[in-house]
């Protein structure tokens, strides 16, 4: 593969981070705040599976694998979380929840 | 025995005294008084016991080492801390038990004991502290104690805002005493305070003149904050909401004695900056002249000893700070003995009477205690500087080092408030002993319980006799005593008598206005209707300029100083509202103000 | 063999979660479940201390080292889950049906901690990051007040995912530039490392992770509302363990990114982490001077000690480390007490409001005591660690020349006195309210506890040369790794 791919590989990973950061500052829906930290993780994957390559070593294809796992447990976690605030609740936008200010 | 040995014994005593009494006496009044008084005697023998055996060597262990730094812990057993802690010990004594008497009837005895057993163990430590940083300790509890003795009638509003205020106001100077001992510690790299001292390996030797100016000014912003100096002054006239013993124990004449303690300890640092000793001098004279013409204008008799105090202070660091050692720690010890009688005399009163106001005090038989007026009267003219009592010989000291340094202009206004304060100081006593009119045949009126009495008459044969002191004192300071000739205490043996004359003129006479040449402006017709023309004269012109300045600064006191510290916790507290608000309860408000930050850091990060 | 001993605290406590899981499957009683996971918890504490002078490596060279540093750091952890367990064995706020889950998941937690003492390598780090979050996010939504604690929860969490996201990408870029993921090979091509920006970015955003952990601003707004809306022993936990371990993994970092003759580069660092670090004293300070909840004014006050900590940070020395090291020992007793007080003023209340302290004096003389300690402690004042270690962390910053920085610190710690004041006022002072004048007694473990908790505060505040040559001695033991 030529440097050319590395690079826009890199600024793709760079643009999915961002996407994931306005997703979670403009974003009302805890699912799509979610969603939206995934995009990030997978903003990590992609950068590391490019520099694994770049640097011809096989670590960050592991690392890949390893943040998947997190991830999924990650989704586990938080969607029950976001169950339990949905049965309190009805519903789950974020920015209506302000009990807790001051 | 061992010194060290003793020391451990007279500091801790009281520490060991207060743990059980809070821990296990909350309900056992009377244990709880006895442990305390026990844990006083034997920190008085202790203290006597030492001073006895004369000054020995520094003993100390290492506290803390850490890289090139060496922290100790241990004792000083000069003249310094040896008279000075015997003094403390013995009138934290006496206060313990005039406080049995004074607080019969308090349903919080035991916290107010224990308290002082803490104050004991707190001002003890700092007395014989042997590092910068143990003295920092100890000093920063003794204001924790000041702290909860202040507000010891808490559901008194004007207690607990008393309380809050010595503490915040002390705090800003101890802010400043911090930084300098650490900038201290981090230049030479040792806090013990001889080795500092040392004339030829010392901090002196390792900094240039100005470093060591910043350094002393800064541990000056901690004596000015403990020892009630402009601009840090006014929280001590507040602290006079706490009980009276209180007032007499910390108030006046140890723990705000604390700072000008420290300051003769590290004496020959401040002695090597002449613009620190300059900067000394102008803020102590200028107290000392203001608290006079405060206290002239004032009617509740503790805040006129709260203001005398104030001045006295100021009169130590002025001797001090014109190289008058032995003066210094002459008048701080004195003036602990005496001012500590007045005020357990004026506890005397207020117990009875139930008022603070000295007017009248003296209307409803204030003279009638017998042994109590005694006292005033004798306090009150040693306060005054008249001889041959305690306070004419510390008094003198302090003047002729100020003549003897060269300050001629500080001497002559030093000079001025002595007078002054001569004049309020009698302007109280003829209030309490001479009453504007007859006293009714009033039964009721009986003098304090012996256990009032006892302490009050101990400490008027000491301001009796305290000018005995002088010549030991010198002795075991290790200097010489100096010999004045009667012409040079001529100036101050007058303007006592003046500022005593003055006041019988204007309070204690049987047709005297009682309203003080102060107060006197307004009505010039009256000056006319009195015979001695020059005088009256003299007096109107010389009025109108101390009330101008007494009101200035009366202004000054109450809207700058006091507002001035309570506009500035209102607006801390009112930017902590707001900043509070930013917790606004928006998860995505904070989230986002974490990646704009993280964003800029990095973006400098990534330019550089 | 040997391997197995070096790991053997981590071990522990792993096994005795699978145990505790086992008793819960098995459907044992609260109390049982209790008893197994304070047990494990305290053979935990038994096997840091038996490798605390061990070194070596267990796994594959450059993961995981086990050294004094790490050992100590992972005893002041085995030791406040110890603490944090005496404080769950009567009922907590939480929902009833869930409250023997609460020891698994401090376990599970606790062991994702001590393995982010251990970790050098980037992707160890985060797997042990995200095992300590977890189990916590899980944790706050147990809360009895389900409205309180679903909400909380979720802010927590979506932070913390966003925190470790972010962590997630500056690792990818050091990876990126470096080539490698284990930081001895990180820390031997820094020279030629430090003099890229794009390195400096990368190891900010990596340190974000940390730094929302130990709730530094920016990242400190979760810790107010966290406090808050947890169950008070799982904000004990949060407030005490996990500081811990966020502490020494900023240690180790900023001594990867090399100390004593710190690279010019580095200084843009330390210019940021001064920023933060101000900002963070001051907000915290200043907010907690209005804050009419005791867990809430924690939460601010944890946000100034945050500032205080990074203050002895950015001088990037040993000085310095050790500063944190032994001030992070204190700080976990002293805030250990103040929560302690907490739990038991609020067993039957969801939120412990500063009034709810009223009368704590008539009410139980030795909370009050303890109160007395642990507020002294965190102001600042003698004879406790909390002047003592303040003293370290500033002394360390001035040794570096940064005479501003600690004269705000000191401005800082003289305004925070008004809010402390304000606390003991309301336990010495008032009287208790009509509804709560009952007599509050302790359990025989939590008054051991508290005991060992103010002895410590006040051991370390009378003789602290003891934990400070330890503390010192593990520092040198980081210092000899990079």
């Amino acid at each position: 593969m030529g440097e050319s791919i590395f690079e826009a590989n890199l600024i793709l990973s760079l643009f999915l981070f961002t996407v994931g950061i306005l997703g979670v500052m403009w974003k009302r829906n805890a699912i799509s705040l979610f969603m939206s930290v995934e995009l990030m993780l997978n903003a990590a994957n992609l950068a590391f599976v490019t520099f694994a390559f770049q640097h011809g070593i096989i670590d960050g294809g592991i690392l890949v694998l390893f943040i998947m796992t997190v991830a999924a447990a990650e989704a586990g976690v938080g969607l029950a979380i976001f169950i339990a605030l949905f049965r309190v609740r009805r519903h789950l936008r974020v920015d209506e929840h302000d009990m807790l200010h001051g | 025995m061992n010194p060290a040995i003793l020391a451990i014994v007279v500091i801790f005593t009281p520490l060991v005294a207060f743990a059980t009494a809070m821990l296990f006496c909350m309900k056992a009044h009377r244990i709880a008084q006895g442990l305390i008084l026990g844990g006083g005697a034997v920190s008085v023998v202790g203290a006597f016991l030492l001073l006895l055996g004369g000054p020995s060597e520094t003993q100390s262990i290492v506290w803390l080492s850490s890289g090139s730094l060496e922290l100790s812990f241990g004792f000083m057993f000069d003249g310094l801390s040896l008279s000075f802690g015997a003094v403390v010990a013995l009138i934290t004594f006496l206060v313990q038990v005039y406080s049995i008497g004074y607080m019969h009837h308090d349903p919080a005895k035991t916290r107010y004991f224990a308290l002082l057993g803490l104050f004991g163990w707190a001002m003890l430590g700092f007395v014989y502290a042997v590092d910068l940083l143990q003295a920092l300790i100890f000093w920063e509890l003794v204001g924790l104690a000041s702290f909860f003795l202040i507000g010891f009638w808490y559901e008194k509003p004007s207690a607990s805002a008393a309380a809050r205020k010595a503490f915040l106001l002390t705090r800003i100077g101890d802010t400043g005493l911090l930084i300098g001992i650490l900038l201290i510690i981090n230049i030479s790299g040792m806090a013990h305070i001889p080795a500092l001292l040392d004339a030829e390996t010392g901090l002196t030797t390792m900094v240039s003149e100005g470093t060591l100016t910043l350094l002393v000014l800064l541990i000056f912003m901690g004596i000015m904050g403990k020892s009630a100096q402009f601009p840090l002054h006014t929280w001590l006239p507040d602290a006079m909401e706490g009980p009276t013993p209180v007032s007499a124990l910390l108030h006046s004449a140890t723990m705000v004695a604390a700072g000008v303690f420290l300051f003769a300890r590290l004496h020959p640092l401040f002695m090597a900056s002449e613009t620190a000793i300059l900067v000394v001098l102008c803020i102590a004279i200028f107290t000392a002249l203001m608290s006079a013409t405060i206290a002239m204008v004032e009617t509740d008799l503790k805040k006129v000893l709260a203001y005398s105090s104030i001045g006295q202070l100021a009169f130590m660091l002025a001797a001090l700070a014109a190289g008058g050692l032995l003066a210094g720690i002459l008048h701080l010890i004195l003036h602990a003995v005496f001012k500590a009688l007045l005020f357990l005399c004026a506890g005397s009163y207020i117990h009875h009477f139930e008022t603070n106001d000295m007017r009248e005090i003296g209307r409803r038989g204030g003279r009638r205690m017998r042994w109590t007026t005694a006292g005033l009267v004798i306090g009150g003219a040693s306060l005054a500087g008249l001889p041959p009592l305690a306070g004419f010989f510390s008094k003198e000291e302090v003047l002729a080092s100020l003549s003897h340094g060269g300050y001629h202009l500080i001497w002559f206004l030093a000079l001025f408030a002595a007078f002054l304060t001569a004049y309020y100081t009698f302007r109280m006593v003829f209030f309490i002993i001479l009453p504007d009119r007859p006293l009714e045949a009033d039964a009721t009126v009986h003098d304090s319980s012996p256990v009032i009495l006892g302490p009050i008459i101990f400490l008027t044969i000491a301001t009796v006799l305290g000018g005995l002191i002088l010549g030991p004192l010198a002795a075991i300071l290790l200097l010489d005593v100096p010999h004045h000739s009667l012409l040079s205490m001529l100036p101050a043996i007058l303007c006592a008598l003046a500022g005593v004359f003055v006041a019988w003129w204007d309070f204690g006479r049987s047709r005297a206005t009682r309203r003080g040449f102060v107060g006197a402006v307004p009505v010039l017709h009256r000056l006319f209707s009195r015979k001695w023309y020059v005088d009256d004269v003299y007096q109107a012109v010389f009025a109108r300029f101390i009330q101008l300045m007494a009101t200035v600064l009366h202004r000054v006191e109450v809207d700058l100083l006091d507002g001035g510290a309570d506009r500035l916790a209102d607006v801390t507290r009112w930017t902590g509202g707001w900043t509070a608000r930013l917790q606004s309860g928006w998860v995505q408000a904070y989230i986002a103000s974490g990646v704009v930050v993280v964003a800029l850091a990095g973006y400098f990060l990534g330019s550089r | 063999m040997a391997n197995v001993l070096l790991i053997l605290p981590e071990l522990t406590i792993f096994l005795a979660a699978i145990l505790v899981f086992k008793c819960l499957i098995l459907g044992l009683s609260v109390l049982h479940v209790w008893r197994v996971a304070f047990a494990g918890s305290l053979l935990g504490l038994g096997a840091c201390l038996i490798t605390l002078g061990m070194t070596g490596e267990p796994f594959h060279p450059g993961i995981y080292r086990v050294d004094l540093f790490s050992q100590l750091m992972k005893t002041v952890i085995a030791a406040a889950l110890v603490l944090v367990l005496v404080l769950s064995d009567s009922p907590p706020v939480m929902r009833r049906d869930a409250w023997r889950e609460l020891p698994f998941f401090l376990l599970l937690s606790s062991a994702g901690l001590m393995m982010m003492t251990s970790a050098t390598e980037l992707i160890t780090l985060y797997l042990a990051l995200e095992l300590s979050a977890f189990p916590v996010y899980a944790l706050i939504v147990l809360h009895r007040d389900r409205r309180m604690g679903s909400e909380g929860a979720t802010k927590y969490m979506l932070q913390g995912m966003v925190a470790s996201a972010v962590t997630l990408y500056g690792m990818s870029f050091i990876f990126g530039l470096s080539g490698t993921t284990y930081l001895s090979e990180i820390a031997a091509a820094l020279p030629e490392l430090g003099s890229q920006p794009l390195f400096w970015v990368g190891l900010l955003l990596l340190l974000a992770g940390f730094l929302f952990k130990l709730a530094l601003f920016p990242f400190h707004f979760w810790a107010p509302d966290t406090y808050f809306s947890s169950p008070h022993p799982v904000a004990t936990f949060i407030a005490t363990v996990s500081k811990v371990a966020a502490i020494a993994v900023l240690c180790r970092m900023v001594a990867v990114a090399g100390w004593n003759e710190a690279s010019i580069d580095g200084e843009t660092l330390r210019i940021v982490l001064i920023v933060l670090a101000v900002a963070a004293m001051t907000l915290g300070n200043l907010a907690a001077l209005v804050q009419k909840d005791f867990k809430r004014l924690l939460g601010y006050s944890a946000i100034a000690h945050a500032g205080y900590i990074v203050v002895a940070l950015q001088a990037f020395s040993s000085l310095g480390h050790t500063a944190i090291v032994f001030y992070t020992i204190g700080y976990l007793a002293m805030t250990w007490i103040c929560f302690m007080v907490a739990c038991e003023v609020g067993r039957n209340r969801d939120t412990v409001p500063v009034s709810a302290l009223a009368g704590l004096w008539q009410r139980s003389p030795m909370l009050a005591l303890c109160l007395l300690i642990g507020i002294f402690g965190l102001t600042g004042l003698p004879p406790t660690v909390g002047f003592i270690g303040k003293w370290f962390l500033f002394s360390a910053a001035l040794e570096d020349g940064q005479f501003l920085l600690v004269l705000i610190a000191a401005l800082n710690s003289a305004v925070a006195v008004y809010y402390y004041m304000r606390v003991l006022r309301v336990a010495y002072l008032l009287e208790p309210a009509k509804e709560d004048t009952g007599i509050l007694a302790p359990s025989p473990l939590v008054v051991t506890g508290a005991m060992v908790a103010c002895l410590v505060v006040l051991w370390m505040g009378v003789a602290p040369n003891y934990f400070w040559e330890i503390a010192a001695e593990a520092i040198v033991a980081l210092g000899a790794t990079y």
